[in-house]
């Protein structure tokens, strides 16, 4: 590598470039091949096993049948409410976690010490694993052991009441694993908020309030703009995530019930790998790649993430 | 220009990299399907040696849960006097994963010789790769490798009339758990018909009691419900035809009347109202039957272990249905698991050797030490004169070994019968009809659908 940089820097005698001395492409190789072999590979190969029908067993080779799996998946129900799910759990978490996230973090920023003390126990969750969390909910919801049970006890209420059977229902059931996801997630962007609020400068602040802006004035004019792209990353980053949340679901509900929590990474799991038909399961993952990357391509585009400048130019 | 050089060369060793995965990818796939150095005069039929296998000693894979230490004690135990020697590799604990172990490498100079398998629907593709040995051969020279076994359990891995599975662990059907003291306190016994169990309900329901616990978020406790209902209105050799894919048996009056049976048992409140939240791994329906909040469960004999306690707990065989055509005392459940043997394995003789160890009273008192009953016709002398079960384990296992060895069919269960595919469809049709998403026309059909796929 040291006698690379050395010739790239003799290319001066043949008209010095700007471009000498910058990594060339030998640098950016081992990403590259990292890339390739991790992601580009498995990716041709998932496209070639949608057009083929395989069990898993290398002895009987993929065999190629055309579109049909893709014919199944214009009629399949199942697919059309696993990407109902998706989109639902999406917009759940998008809903519940940004407002969330947004105050606690801002508020997480101020200086008082026992904000830090509070902010600190809040990322606890950020530590534990969700396998762990989840079986720990689970044992949480149940009818009979769980919260509702303890609620029907201390309030008097019917054996049938809206927590008696939280998994039961689909609207429920999609609440919980929002709840959960709530839990476990809104730490890390509350983390990316605090550290967005702490960056707006104390001079625009301290000009409002000179101005007669009250607390929620200030909020509302100043750090929520200011925090603009701020918002931008941490939403990415949640709609993308949630796009391929599968562990809650497979330790919660097993898509349950009657598919009603079903989403694409668990519908494509529940197809593919449990039912070992490797050809269909192939063709659910490239839809749930295609259409992950054509909203995260449209939320760039539309929020002007690729050419994001600073919010602090002029001061 | 050296730079040039060193980039084309990287750009090359890229390519040909990446042209080697692919490669690879493609090789595996077109690999060793082909027939070896072709069958000896001397070798079984169906046999074709690999010879690229490791020399002297055979393999077998177990799956890697607390049951593999009887398989490695019996492994001990043959290696004394055996010159190839077994190796027990203890693959994965889950079933789907240990499953995929083999599909992948079967075929391959890795592969083990000897394998588990959990019934006839899980070896098909391996039937069709032809990479399974037929055992024919081996039971011709020694008949108790099929004598030995219920049959009811052994024939479950005769396909086309060649045996290919030999029975080991535990057989485990479902049947009726009870709680005493809450059927006690009731003033009932436990119900011998479905009559009385419809009347039991109301009596249950009017002491606050679920009448019958249910883990519905799992889905399967469900399907188990079917299996009886439907062996006891039309018996388990038409249900084994609707399974193999006659719709006829689906839409015949009995279905239908089984159907109808399920419905009103639901209709009248005996699960409760919140099964479908409550799981069967977070110690769900069985904490329920434990503290005396259910009645009833219907479960596999391994709920014995589940429960834990068996002070209050007790079980019975599942009611009859009057007017029904169903045989008395057919059954339903897990029949067992199946060693499978390689075709290209290298040593077919110390095979067949090894597989005599799974009826061998050594083998089976580990079993039983552990909790399984071994499915061999002599499992329950083996129960009585152990010293290492209590008396309640005994009565438990005395029982599930009268109730295999009298019970004229054996029905495995559904969701292991229908095509591996299917297997997830087949536990949604259940639960989407306890919890209502289909009627009885929406279950005929999606059930037609499941046994008809290839």
């Amino acid at each position: 590598m040291h006698r690379l940089r050395t010739t790239e820097r003799a290319g001066t005698k043949r008209g010095g470039r700007p471009s000498a001395g910058r990594p060339n492409f030998v640098w950016s190789l081992p990403a590259l091949l990292f890339f390739a072999f991790f992601s580009v590979v498995p990716l041709a190969v998932a496209i070639y096993l949608s057009f083929t029908s395989y069990q898993g067993i290398p002895l009987l080779p993929p065999e190629w049948i055309g579109l049909q799996n893709w014919d199944r998946l214009l009629t399949d129900e199942g697919l059309h409410k696993a990407i109902y799910v998706t989109v639902a759990l999406i917009v759940l978490a998008v809903v519940t976690q940004v407002p969330i996230s947004l105050l606690i973090g801002v508020w997480a920023a101020g200086p008082q010490r026992n904000r830090a003390v509070v902010a600190a126990l809040y990322f606890i969750p950020l530590l534990m694993s969700t396998a762990a969390i989840t079986v720990l909910f689970a044992s949480l919801v149940d009818p009979n052991f769980g919260i509702p049970a303890t609620l029907r006890e201390i309030f008097n209420l019917p054996v049938d009441n809206v927590f008696s059977n939280l998994l039961g229902n689909s609207t429920t059931a999609l609440g919980v694993i929002a709840f959960i996801y709530l839990w476990g997630s809104s730490p890390l962007h509350t983390l990316i908020y605090q550290a967005g609020a702490r960056n707006i400068p104390e001079v625009l602040y301290q000009a409002a309030a000179i101005d007669g802006a009250g607390r929620v004035r200030q909020f509302v004019s100043i750090t929520v703009p200011m925090l603009r792209n701020t918002m931008v990353t941490s939403t990415l980053i949640m709609v993308v995530g949630t796009f391929t949340s599968f562990d809650i679901i497979l330790l919660l509900t097993r898509g349950g019930p009657s598919g009603g929590t079903s989403n694409l990474p668990y519908y494509m799991y529940d197809q593919g790998i449990a039912a070992l038909d490797f050809g269909y399961g192939s063709a659910v993952a490239t839809i749930l790649i295609v259409i992950a990357t054509a909203t995260s391509a449209v939320m760039v585009k539309a929020t002007g993430y690729d050419k994001m400048a600073g919010t602090q130019e002029g001061i | 220009m050296k730079n040039t050089r060193a980039q084309r060369v990287l750009t090359l060793g890229l390519s040909i990299a990446l042209a080697g995965t692919v490669a690879a990818c493609g090789s595996s796939d077109s690999g060793t399907s082909d027939e070896g150095s072709g069958s000896t005069a001397s070798g079984p039929a169906g046999w074709r040696p690999n010879d690229s296998r490791p020399e002297n000693e055979i393999h077998v894979l177990v799956l890697g849960d607390a049951a593999a230490s009887a398989e490695k004690a019996a492994a001990d135990r043959f290696n004394k006097t055996s010159d190839v020697k077994v190796v027990i590799d203890t693959g994965a604990t889950a079933g789907a994963e240990y499953n995929t172990t083999v599909r992948t490498q079967i075929g391959t100079p890795n592969a083990p010789d000897i394998f588990m398998s959990w019934g006839a629907a899980g070896i098909a593709p391996l039937l069709k790769a032809k990479a399974l040995l037929p055992l024919d051969d081996f039971i011709k020279e020694d008949p108790k490798l099929k004598s030995m076994f219920v049959p009811s359990v052994f024939d479950e891995e005769v396909v086309d009339g060649k045996s290919y599975g030999i029975p080991m662990r535990g057989v485990a059907p479902e049947f009726m758990y009870y709680n005493k003291k809450v059927l006690d306190k009731a003033g009932l016994k436990p119900a011998t018909t479905w009559d009385e169990l419809m009347s039991q309900v109301q009596t249950l329901k009017g002491q606050n009691v679920i009448p019958i616990g249910l883990a519905g978020a799992d889905k399967w406790p469900q399907q188990i419900w079917f299996q009886y209902v439907y062996a006891r209105e039309i018996g388990n050799d038409q249900v084994a035809k609707g399974l193999a894919g006659d719709a006829s048996v689906w839409e015949s009056d009995g279905s239908k009347k089984a159907l109808a049976d399920i419905r009103s048992l639901i209709d009248a409140g005996a699960f409760g109202q919140n099964f479908a939240s409550v799981s069967y791994g977070g110690d769900g329906s069985a904490a329920l039957l434990r503290s005396g909040k259910s009645a009833y469960e219907l479960m596999g004999s391994w709920h014995y272990a589940t429960v834990g306690d068996a002070k209050d707990l007790g079980w019975t065989t599942f009611p009859t249905i009057s007017g029904g055509a169903g045989q008395e005392g057919e059954i339903v459940g897990n029949l067992s698991n199946y060693y499978n043997v390689s075709a290209d394995t290298r040593y077919p003789d110390t095979v067949r050797d090894f597989l005599k160890e799974l009826y061998s009273p050594d083998f089976q008192k580990a079993e039983l030490a552990l909790g399984n009953l071994p499915p061999t016709t002599d499992a329950a002398q083996f129960v009585n004169s152990s010293k290492k079960l209590d008396a309640s384990t005994k009565d438990h296992l005395t029982f599930v070994s009268g109730l295999v060895n009298d019970a004229p069919t054996f029905q495995l269960s559904w969701d292991q019968t229908v095509p591996a595919s299917q297997q997830v469809a087949s536990q949604d049709a259940a639960a989407d009809f306890f919890n209502g998403a289909i009627d009885a026309d929406g279950f005929i059909k999606k059930m037609v659908q499941i046994t008809s796929s290839k």
